[in-house]
C-alpha cells in the first residue's frame, strides 16, 4: 500500500489526524452522511429485512470499507471544474426526485454520482480514480428495477422447478410438477419467487467480482470463466434449497419444512455458493499456473 | 493550494448536499389527512339485481410472504363468494383498499398476484363495464393451475379514477407524487371457475356492472370512478 501523503517539508496542519485532512473531508463526509444515512435506514428497515437482499448490506460495508483504506492515501491535485459540479447537480436530483418518491433506484442510485464529484471537487479527479472501484462496485447496493425482475424470475423459477423435479424423479420419489408447484406424496410445495435464484446470483456476482479485484489475477479468461459459473452456480444453489426443502417436508412433513424455509437455508446454501465459487478458482489457478510453468520449461 | 478556497468549496459541496436532504424532506408527499377507510365491509352490499355472497369458496389472496418487503401494510380487503341463485353461478369478488395507493397495491395486481400462487397466466386483455353510469375500462385476465381455470376481470381505480396498471398509471402516480398528492386505490377484481370463453366474461362483466350501479354515489365514485 502507498504510504500515506504527508508533506515532509513542512509541519502539518492542525487538522490533520490519523493522516486524514479533517478540514477536507470533514465537510465532505458530513453532506454524504446526511443523504444517505437516512437512505441505509429506510433500505434496512424495509429491503434489507428480506433474505433475498443480503448482500446490500455486504456490498455497502466492503465500498465503505475500500474508500475509507484509501482515503489517508488521497492527494489533493488540481481541482475538478465544471463537469464536476454539474454531475453533483444531477446526482442530488436524482436523490431528491427518488427518495421523495420512493424510487430506491434512483435514490440509492444517485450515491454514485455524488460520491465520484463529491470527492472529484474536493480533491480532483486524478485522486477519484483512486476510489473508482468501491464507488462503482456500489451499483450492486442498488435494487434491480421492478421491470427486470419481473421479467427474470419466471423463466428462473420454472427452470429451478424443473431440475429439481427431474432429479427427484431420477432418485425414484413419487414427484410430479405442474408449472412451478410440485407435488409429492401427499405435499404440495410452490417454488416461490425467493427460490428463483435471480438475488442469489446478483449476490453471488457482487461478491464474485470483489474477491476477483482482490486476487488481481492477470488472465483475462480465468477471470471470465469465474464471473459466467456465477449463474449456473446460483441455479444449483437454490435447486439444492428446493430439493432439500421437498425431502425434509416429505419425511417430517410441513412444519419441519416451513422451520428449514425460514431458518439458515437461504444463508447457508449462499456461502456455500460462495465457497464453491472459491473452489473453482483454486481449480482454475492449478490449471494457470500449470500452463505458466510449461511455459517457462520451453 | 490555500486554505480559504479548500473550505469555501468544500463548505459549498457540502451545503449542496444538505440543501438536498432538507428540499426532499420538503417535497415528500403525505398522505392525504382528510381521507377515511372506506369500511369496504359495510359499504358492498351482500345482494344485488339477483347475485347473494355466500360463505363459500376461497378468492385467491396474496401470499403473505409477498408482503413481507413491501412499505405500507395493506388497508382494507374484502373477499366474497356472490351466488346467483337463478342460475346457480357462483362469481368470487376481491377488492382491496389502500390508502396510500403507491406500490402496495402492486402485489394484487393479477397477473402478479396468481402467478406468484403458481397458477398460469395465460392471457391479458381489456374488458368493459356497461351499465347507467357509463362504461368503464376494465381488463381481462385468464389463469389456470391444474383443473382450476378461472377467467377474471378487474379495474384499479386510484384517486377517483380508473387507470389500471402500466407505464400510465406509473406516469399518472409521478405526477401526483410531484403534486404532493399520495391518492387512494381501490382494486376491483372478479372472477369465477369456468372455461376461458366470451360468456364467461360477459357474466363476470354484467356481475360487476350490478355492483357498481348498486353502490351509493359516494362510494361509487371512490371505487369506480364514475
Amino acid at each position: 500500500m502507498a504510504a500515506s501523503a504527508v508533506n515532509l517539508t513542512s509541519p502539518p496542519a492542525p487538522t490533520q489526524l490519523g493522516g486524514l485532512d479533517w478540514w477536507r473531508l470533514g465537510p465532505l463526509l458530513l453532506g454524504v452522511a446526511t443523504l444517505f444515512l437516512p437512505t441505509y435506514w429506510r433500505l434496512g428497515t424495509t429491503l434489507w429485512q428480506g433474505e433475498d437482499h443480503i448482500h446490500g448490506p455486504i456490498v455497502l460495508a466492503v465500498s465503505a470499507w475500500l474508500i475509507w483504506k484509501r482515503l489517508p492515501t488521497l492527494v489533493p491535485k488540481q481541482p475538478a471544474g465544471v463537469s464536476a459540479w454539474v454531475l453533483l447537480l444531477l446526482g442530488l436530483l436524482f436523490y431528491i426526485f427518488g427518495r421523495s418518491q420512493e424510487i430506491l433506484l434512483f435514490e440509492v442510485g444517485a450515491q454514485i454520482p455524488i460520491l465520484l464529484s463529491g470527492f472529484a471537487l474536493t480533491y480532483g479527479w486524478a485522486s477519484v480514480s483512486r476510489l473508482a472501484f468501491p464507488i462503482f462496485y456500489l451499483f450492486f447496493m442498488v435494487p434491480l428495477p421492478g421491470l427486470v425482475v419481473d421479467g427474470l424470475t419466471a423463466p428462473l423459477k420454472v427452470l429451478v422447478s424443473q431440475i429439481a423435479e427431474s432429479l427427484l424423479y431420477l432418485a425414484g420419489y413419487p414427484i410430479a410438477r405442474q408449472g412451478v408447484i410440485l407435488h409429492m406424496g401427499p405435499y404440495q410445495l410452490l417454488v416461490a419467487d425467493a427460490c428463483s435464484g435471480l438475488n442469489s446470483i446478483f449476490s453471488l456476482f457482487a461478491l464474485g467480482l470483489f474477491y476477483l479485484y482482490l486476487m488481481q489475477h492477470k488472465h483475462f479468461g480465468r477471470n471470465a470463466v469465474l464471473l459466467t459459473a456465477v449463474v449456473p452456480i446460483a441455479i444449483t444453489a437454490n435447486v439444492i434449497r428446493v430439493i432439500a426443502l421437498i425431502l425434509i417436508t416429505y419425511y417430517y412433513g410441513d412444519d419441519a419444512g416451513q422451520g428449514f424455509m425460514h431458518g439458515f437455508a437461504g444463508m447457508t446454501l449462499f456461502l456455500a455458493g460462495l465457497l464453491l465459487l472459491l473452489g473453482l478458482d483454486g481449480v482454475l489457478g492449478f490449471f494457470v499456473d500449470r500452463r505458466k510453468v510449461k511455459q517457462h520449461a520451453r | 493550494m490555500r486554505d480559504k478556497s479548500v473550505s469555501r468549496r468544500g463548505f459549498l459541496v457540502s451545503g449542496l448536499m444538505v440543501g438536498a436532504a432538507g428540499t426532499t424532506y420538503l417535497v415528500t408527499p403525505r398522505a392525504s389527512a382528510a381521507v377515511s377507510a372506506p369500511n369496504l365491509e359495510l359499504i358492498i352490499p351482500k345482494s344485488f339485481s339477483g347475485w347473494v355472497s355466500v360463505e363459500s369458496q376461497a378468492p385467491v389472496l396474496p401470499d403473505p410472504n409477498l408482503q413481507r418487503t413491501v412499505n405500507q401494510i395493506y388497508d382494507e380487503t374484502l373477499a366474497r363468494t356472490y351466488v346467483e341463485p337463478r342460475t346457480g353461478r357462483a362469481v368470487m369478488l376481491v377488492i382491496a383498499y389502500g390508502a396510500k395507493q403507491t406500490d402496495s397495491l402492486q402485489a394484487h395486481q393479477p397477473e402478479v398476484c396468481y402467478g406468484a400462487q403458481g397458477f398460469v397466466v395465460e392471457r391479458s386483455g381489456d374488458a368493459a363495464i356497461s351499465g347507467a353510469f357509463g362504461t368503464l375500462p376494465a381488463k381481462l385476465v385468464y389463469a389456470f393451475q391444474g383443473a382450476r381455470t378461472e377467467p377474471i376481470v378487474y379495474w384499479l381505480a386510484v384517486g377517483e379514477r380508473i387507470t389500471n396498471f402500466g407505464l400510465r398509471q406509473k406516469f399518472r402516480q409521478l405526477q401526483d407524487g410531484i403534486r404532493g398528492k399520495i391518492p387512494e386505490g381501490f382494486l376491483v377484481r372478479a372472477s369465477l371457475i369456468g372455461p376461458d370463453e366470451p360468456e364467461s366474461y360477459s357474466v363476470l362483466e354484467e356481475f360487476l356492472s350490478g355492483l357498481v350501479s348498486s353502490l351509493p354515489p359516494s362510494s361509487r365514485r371512490r371505487i369506480a370512478g364514475v
